[in-house]
Protein backbone atom coordinates (compact mmCIF):
# COMPACT_ATOMS: atom_id res chain seq x y z
CA UNK A 1 0.00 0.00 0.00
CA UNK A 2 2.83 2.54 0.26
CA UNK A 3 3.15 4.92 -2.42
CA UNK A 4 0.63 3.41 -4.41
CA UNK A 5 -2.78 4.82 -5.81
CA UNK A 6 -4.61 6.52 -3.02
CA UNK A 7 -7.95 5.44 -5.06
CA UNK A 8 -8.47 2.43 -5.22
CA UNK A 9 -10.76 1.13 -7.92
CA UNK A 10 -11.77 -2.53 -6.76
CA UNK A 11 -13.68 -3.43 -3.58
CA UNK A 12 -10.58 -5.63 -2.57
CA UNK A 13 -8.51 -2.54 -2.18
CA UNK A 14 -11.39 -0.46 -0.60
CA UNK A 15 -11.10 -3.16 2.40
CA UNK A 16 -7.79 -2.67 2.33
CA UNK A 17 -7.38 1.09 2.38
CA UNK A 18 -10.34 0.59 4.97
CA UNK A 19 -7.82 -1.50 7.41
CA UNK A 20 -4.82 0.86 6.81
CA UNK A 21 -6.82 4.04 7.42
CA UNK A 22 -7.90 2.45 10.88
CA UNK A 23 -4.56 1.26 11.75
CA UNK A 24 -3.19 4.63 11.19
CA UNK A 25 -6.17 6.04 13.60
CA UNK A 26 -4.99 3.57 15.82
CA UNK A 27 -1.80 4.53 15.70
CA UNK A 28 -0.80 1.06 14.85
CA UNK A 29 0.96 2.28 11.40
CA UNK A 30 4.97 2.25 12.06
CA UNK A 31 6.04 5.49 11.55
CA UNK A 32 7.30 5.24 7.65
CA UNK A 33 4.10 3.99 6.79
CA UNK A 34 2.07 6.35 8.46
CA UNK A 35 4.04 9.39 7.22
CA UNK A 36 3.36 7.75 3.87
CA UNK A 37 -0.25 7.53 4.34
CA UNK A 38 -0.24 11.53 5.62
CA UNK A 39 1.57 12.25 2.33
CA UNK A 40 -1.48 10.61 0.60
CA UNK A 41 -3.86 12.10 3.02
CA UNK A 42 -2.87 15.42 1.92
CA UNK A 43 -2.99 15.07 -1.47
CA UNK A 44 -6.46 13.14 -1.62
CA UNK A 45 -8.80 15.50 -0.15
CA UNK A 46 -11.57 12.22 0.13
CA UNK A 47 -9.26 10.25 1.59
CA UNK A 48 -8.65 12.58 4.00
CA UNK A 49 -12.46 13.13 4.86
CA UNK A 50 -12.68 9.50 5.59
CA UNK A 51 -9.56 9.69 7.42
CA UNK A 52 -10.94 12.39 9.88
CA UNK A 53 -14.38 10.47 10.62
CA UNK A 54 -12.15 7.22 11.63
CA UNK A 55 -10.15 9.69 14.10
CA UNK A 56 -13.44 11.02 15.19
CA UNK A 57 -14.37 7.35 15.89
CA UNK A 58 -11.50 7.21 18.07
CA UNK A 59 -12.39 9.46 20.25
CA UNK A 60 -16.06 8.43 20.79
CA UNK A 61 -14.63 5.41 21.94
CA UNK A 62 -12.32 6.90 23.93
CA UNK A 63 -14.75 8.91 25.66
CA UNK A 64 -17.07 6.30 25.72
CA UNK A 65 -14.96 3.01 26.69
CA UNK A 66 -12.34 5.65 28.49
CA UNK A 67 -14.55 6.90 31.87
CA UNK A 68 -14.17 5.08 34.47
CA UNK A 69 -17.47 4.29 36.62
CA UNK A 70 -17.99 6.22 39.53
CA UNK A 71 -17.76 4.94 43.02
CA UNK A 72 -15.95 7.10 44.89
CA UNK A 73 -16.24 4.17 47.64
CA UNK A 74 -14.26 1.73 45.39
CA UNK A 75 -10.82 2.33 46.90
CA UNK A 76 -11.79 2.13 50.15
CA UNK A 77 -13.70 -1.09 49.75
CA UNK A 78 -11.18 -3.16 47.95
CA UNK A 79 -8.82 -1.52 51.13
CA UNK A 80 -11.23 -3.23 53.55
CA UNK A 81 -11.49 -5.89 51.70
CA UNK A 82 -7.80 -6.81 52.11
CA UNK A 83 -7.71 -5.64 55.96
CA UNK A 84 -10.10 -8.49 56.21
CA UNK A 85 -7.64 -11.33 55.15
CA UNK A 86 -5.72 -13.15 57.08
CA UNK A 87 -1.74 -12.03 57.50
CA UNK A 88 0.30 -13.98 55.36
CA UNK A 89 3.34 -15.85 56.68
CA UNK A 90 5.65 -12.50 55.37
CA UNK A 91 3.23 -10.34 57.44
CA UNK A 92 3.89 -12.31 60.14
CA UNK A 93 7.42 -12.52 60.02
CA UNK A 94 7.32 -8.49 59.63
CA UNK A 95 5.75 -8.29 62.37
CA UNK A 96 8.24 -10.59 64.87
CA UNK A 97 10.83 -8.79 62.92
CA UNK A 98 9.61 -5.37 64.21
CA UNK A 99 9.25 -6.65 67.35
CA UNK A 100 12.65 -8.14 67.47
CA UNK A 101 14.22 -4.26 66.71
CA UNK A 102 12.15 -2.83 68.78
CA UNK A 103 13.43 -5.19 71.90
CA UNK A 104 16.64 -4.96 70.41
CA UNK A 105 16.33 -1.26 70.48
CA UNK A 106 15.68 -1.14 73.64
CA UNK A 107 18.31 -3.02 75.00
CA UNK A 108 21.06 -1.35 72.95
CA UNK A 109 19.75 1.59 75.35
CA UNK A 110 19.88 0.20 78.35
CA UNK A 111 23.79 -1.03 77.86
CA UNK A 112 24.33 2.37 76.70
CA UNK A 113 22.50 3.43 79.71
CA UNK A 114 24.64 0.84 81.98
CA UNK A 115 27.67 2.11 80.33
CA UNK A 116 27.13 5.89 80.70
CA UNK A 117 26.20 4.95 84.89
CA UNK A 118 29.67 3.00 84.59
CA UNK A 119 31.45 5.52 83.62
CA UNK A 120 30.34 7.73 86.07
CA UNK A 121 31.43 5.24 88.81
CA UNK A 122 35.14 5.77 88.83
CA UNK A 123 35.00 8.78 90.87
CA UNK A 124 33.04 7.95 93.57
CA UNK A 125 34.87 4.46 93.81
CA UNK A 126 38.22 6.03 94.13
CA UNK A 127 36.88 8.49 96.21
CA UNK A 128 35.40 5.58 98.65
CA UNK A 129 39.02 3.91 97.98
CA UNK A 130 40.88 6.90 99.20
CA UNK A 131 38.44 7.62 102.51
CA UNK A 132 39.70 3.67 103.32
CA UNK A 133 42.90 4.24 102.37
CA UNK A 134 42.88 6.96 104.52
CA UNK A 135 41.22 5.22 107.05
CA UNK A 136 43.55 2.41 106.87
CA UNK A 137 46.50 4.91 107.33
CA UNK A 138 44.63 6.50 110.21
CA UNK A 139 44.75 3.13 111.99
CA UNK A 140 47.95 2.01 111.26
CA UNK A 141 49.31 5.29 112.58
CA UNK A 142 47.10 5.11 115.81
CA UNK A 143 48.75 1.45 116.19
CA UNK A 144 52.30 2.70 115.70
CA UNK A 145 51.59 5.75 117.80
CA UNK A 146 52.65 4.06 121.85
CA UNK B 1 6.68 18.78 50.16
CA UNK B 2 7.08 15.15 50.65
CA UNK B 3 7.90 13.19 47.63
CA UNK B 4 5.98 10.74 46.51
CA UNK B 5 6.73 7.08 46.97
CA UNK B 6 7.70 5.40 44.01
CA UNK B 7 5.56 2.77 42.79
CA UNK B 8 8.24 0.09 42.81
CA UNK B 9 9.62 1.20 46.53
CA UNK B 10 6.10 0.30 47.70
CA UNK B 11 5.61 -3.08 46.41
CA UNK B 12 9.46 -3.88 47.91
CA UNK B 13 8.05 -2.81 51.49
CA UNK B 14 4.79 -4.87 51.19
CA UNK B 15 7.35 -8.06 50.00
CA UNK B 16 8.70 -7.26 53.22
CA UNK B 17 5.66 -7.48 55.21
CA UNK B 18 4.61 -3.51 55.19
CA UNK B 19 0.46 -3.61 54.51
CA UNK B 20 -0.12 0.01 54.54
CA UNK B 21 2.19 -0.27 51.73
CA UNK B 22 0.47 -2.63 49.82
CA UNK B 23 -2.97 -0.66 50.59
CA UNK B 24 -1.36 2.56 49.48
CA UNK B 25 -0.80 0.64 46.36
CA UNK B 26 -4.46 -0.23 46.12
CA UNK B 27 -5.32 3.05 46.54
CA UNK B 28 -3.66 3.74 43.58
CA UNK B 29 -4.31 1.09 41.18
CA UNK B 30 -7.30 -0.23 42.52
CA UNK B 31 -9.81 1.77 40.11
CA UNK B 32 -7.48 0.76 36.88
CA UNK B 33 -7.68 -3.20 38.15
CA UNK B 34 -11.14 -3.58 39.10
CA UNK B 35 -12.34 -1.98 35.87
CA UNK B 36 -10.39 -4.10 33.81
CA UNK B 37 -12.11 -6.96 35.80
CA UNK B 38 -15.53 -5.19 35.17
CA UNK B 39 -14.87 -4.64 31.04
CA UNK B 40 -13.95 -8.74 30.91
CA UNK B 41 -16.23 -9.98 32.80
CA UNK B 42 -19.35 -7.74 32.00
CA UNK B 43 -20.73 -7.45 35.69
CA UNK B 44 -19.60 -5.06 38.56
CA UNK B 45 -20.61 -7.62 41.10
CA UNK B 46 -18.41 -10.07 39.93
CA UNK B 47 -15.90 -7.57 39.31
CA UNK B 48 -15.46 -6.30 42.96
CA UNK B 49 -14.92 -10.38 43.73
CA UNK B 50 -12.14 -10.55 41.34
CA UNK B 51 -10.36 -7.68 41.94
CA UNK B 52 -10.71 -8.23 45.13
CA UNK B 53 -9.08 -11.98 44.91
CA UNK B 54 -6.73 -10.82 41.99
CA UNK B 55 -5.48 -8.21 44.68
CA UNK B 56 -4.61 -11.08 46.91
CA UNK B 57 -3.06 -12.76 44.60
CA UNK B 58 -0.86 -9.85 44.18
CA UNK B 59 -0.31 -9.35 47.71
CA UNK B 60 0.88 -12.89 48.50
CA UNK B 61 2.70 -13.09 45.19
CA UNK B 62 5.06 -10.11 45.63
CA UNK B 63 7.92 -11.88 46.47
CA UNK B 64 7.92 -12.79 42.53
CA UNK B 65 7.85 -9.45 41.78
CA UNK B 66 10.49 -7.74 39.93
CA UNK B 67 10.85 -4.19 40.61
CA UNK B 68 12.62 -3.97 36.73
CA UNK B 69 8.51 -4.08 35.31
CA UNK B 70 6.27 -1.82 35.89
CA UNK B 71 3.98 -2.30 38.96
CA UNK B 72 0.71 -1.25 37.54
CA UNK B 73 1.30 -3.53 34.74
CA UNK B 74 2.12 -6.20 36.79
CA UNK B 75 -1.21 -5.61 38.51
CA UNK B 76 -3.13 -5.91 35.42
CA UNK B 77 -1.86 -8.94 34.30
CA UNK B 78 -2.82 -10.51 37.82
CA UNK B 79 -5.98 -8.92 37.17
CA UNK B 80 -6.61 -9.97 33.44
CA UNK B 81 -5.72 -13.48 34.50
CA UNK B 82 -8.23 -13.82 37.59
CA UNK B 83 -11.08 -12.46 35.20
CA UNK B 84 -10.11 -14.54 32.67
CA UNK B 85 -10.56 -18.09 35.38
CA UNK B 86 -14.01 -16.24 36.42
CA UNK B 87 -14.98 -16.58 32.78
CA UNK B 88 -13.20 -20.01 32.28
CA UNK B 89 -15.03 -21.00 35.43
CA UNK B 90 -18.53 -20.52 34.14
CA UNK B 91 -17.82 -21.32 30.78
CA UNK B 92 -17.49 -18.37 29.13
CA UNK B 93 -14.09 -17.55 27.75
CA UNK B 94 -14.56 -18.81 24.46
CA UNK B 95 -12.62 -18.62 21.42
CA UNK B 96 -13.26 -16.03 18.78
CA UNK B 97 -16.04 -16.92 16.82
CA UNK B 98 -14.99 -17.15 12.71
CA UNK B 99 -14.79 -13.89 11.26
CA UNK B 100 -17.22 -12.56 8.73
CA UNK B 101 -16.95 -10.43 6.35
CA UNK B 102 -15.89 -6.77 6.99
CA UNK B 103 -18.04 -4.13 5.44
CA UNK B 104 -15.67 -0.92 5.04
CA UNK B 105 -19.24 0.80 4.00
CA UNK B 106 -19.93 0.75 7.34
CA UNK B 107 -20.13 4.05 8.32
CA UNK B 108 -17.46 4.85 11.46
CA UNK B 109 -19.19 5.43 15.16
CA UNK B 110 -20.14 9.04 15.46
CA UNK B 111 -20.78 11.03 18.63
CA UNK B 112 -24.29 10.11 18.78
CA UNK B 113 -23.61 6.75 19.64
CA UNK B 114 -21.70 7.55 22.48
CA UNK B 115 -24.37 6.84 25.16
CA UNK B 116 -24.90 3.17 23.68
CA UNK B 117 -21.88 2.37 23.27
CA UNK B 118 -21.12 0.82 26.53
CA UNK B 119 -23.98 -1.64 26.12
CA UNK B 120 -22.85 -2.74 22.54
CA UNK B 121 -19.29 -3.21 23.84
CA UNK B 122 -20.79 -5.32 26.82
CA UNK B 123 -21.89 -7.73 24.30
CA UNK B 124 -19.09 -8.31 22.29
CA UNK B 125 -16.52 -11.58 22.79
CA UNK B 126 -14.90 -11.18 26.78
CA UNK B 127 -11.38 -10.91 24.34
CA UNK B 128 -12.52 -8.01 22.75
CA UNK B 129 -13.93 -6.20 25.44
CA UNK B 130 -10.36 -6.55 27.06
CA UNK B 131 -8.61 -5.38 24.18
CA UNK B 132 -10.60 -2.11 23.93
CA UNK B 133 -10.87 -1.72 27.59
CA UNK B 134 -6.85 -1.74 27.12
CA UNK B 135 -6.88 0.53 24.10
CA UNK B 136 -9.71 2.62 25.63
CA UNK B 137 -9.94 3.27 28.99
CA UNK B 138 -6.06 1.98 30.03
CA UNK B 139 -4.24 4.06 27.16
CA UNK B 140 -2.11 1.50 26.25
CA UNK B 141 -0.40 0.95 23.15
CA UNK B 142 -0.68 -2.08 20.52
CA UNK B 143 2.44 -3.48 22.32
CA UNK B 144 1.47 -2.99 25.79
CA UNK B 145 -1.90 -4.68 25.02
CA UNK B 146 0.08 -7.78 23.58
CA UNK B 147 2.15 -7.83 27.01
CA UNK B 148 -0.76 -7.15 28.99
CA UNK B 149 -3.31 -9.92 27.28
CA UNK B 150 -0.77 -12.50 26.24
CA UNK B 151 -1.05 -11.96 22.76
CA UNK B 152 0.49 -11.21 19.91
CA UNK B 153 0.47 -7.81 18.39
CA UNK B 154 -0.99 -8.74 14.98
CA UNK B 155 -3.45 -10.42 17.53
CA UNK B 156 -4.30 -7.56 19.35
CA UNK B 157 -4.63 -5.30 15.47
CA UNK B 158 -6.86 -7.80 15.06
CA UNK B 159 -8.78 -8.03 17.62
CA UNK B 160 -9.16 -4.21 17.51
CA UNK B 161 -10.27 -4.06 14.04
CA UNK B 162 -12.79 -6.35 14.53
CA UNK B 163 -14.49 -5.01 17.90
CA UNK B 164 -14.64 -1.61 16.11
CA UNK B 165 -16.24 -3.81 12.89
CA UNK B 166 -18.79 -5.14 15.06
CA UNK B 167 -19.68 -2.39 17.43
CA UNK B 168 -20.39 -0.51 14.02
CA UNK B 169 -22.45 -3.15 12.72
CA UNK B 170 -24.34 -3.39 16.30
CA UNK B 171 -25.03 0.45 16.27
CA UNK B 172 -24.95 1.80 12.58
Amino acid sequence: MKGSDPTPADPGDELLLDELLLDWALGLLPAAEAEALEARLAADPALAARADALRAEQAVLGEALGAGEADPALEARLVAGLRAAPPLPVERAFRWRRWVAAAAGVLIAALAGARMLDRREPPRQQLIGHLRLSELKAMSDDEETP
Amino acid sequence: MTARIRDEDLALRAADGDRGAFEELVRRHGRDVWALCRRTLGDPQEADDVAQEALLKAWRGLSGYRPEGRLRSWLLRIAQRASIDALRARKAWTPLPEAGPLDPARPPLALDEREALGAAVDRLNPRLRAVLHARYALGLSGPEIAELLDMTPANVRVCLHRAIHELRGRLT
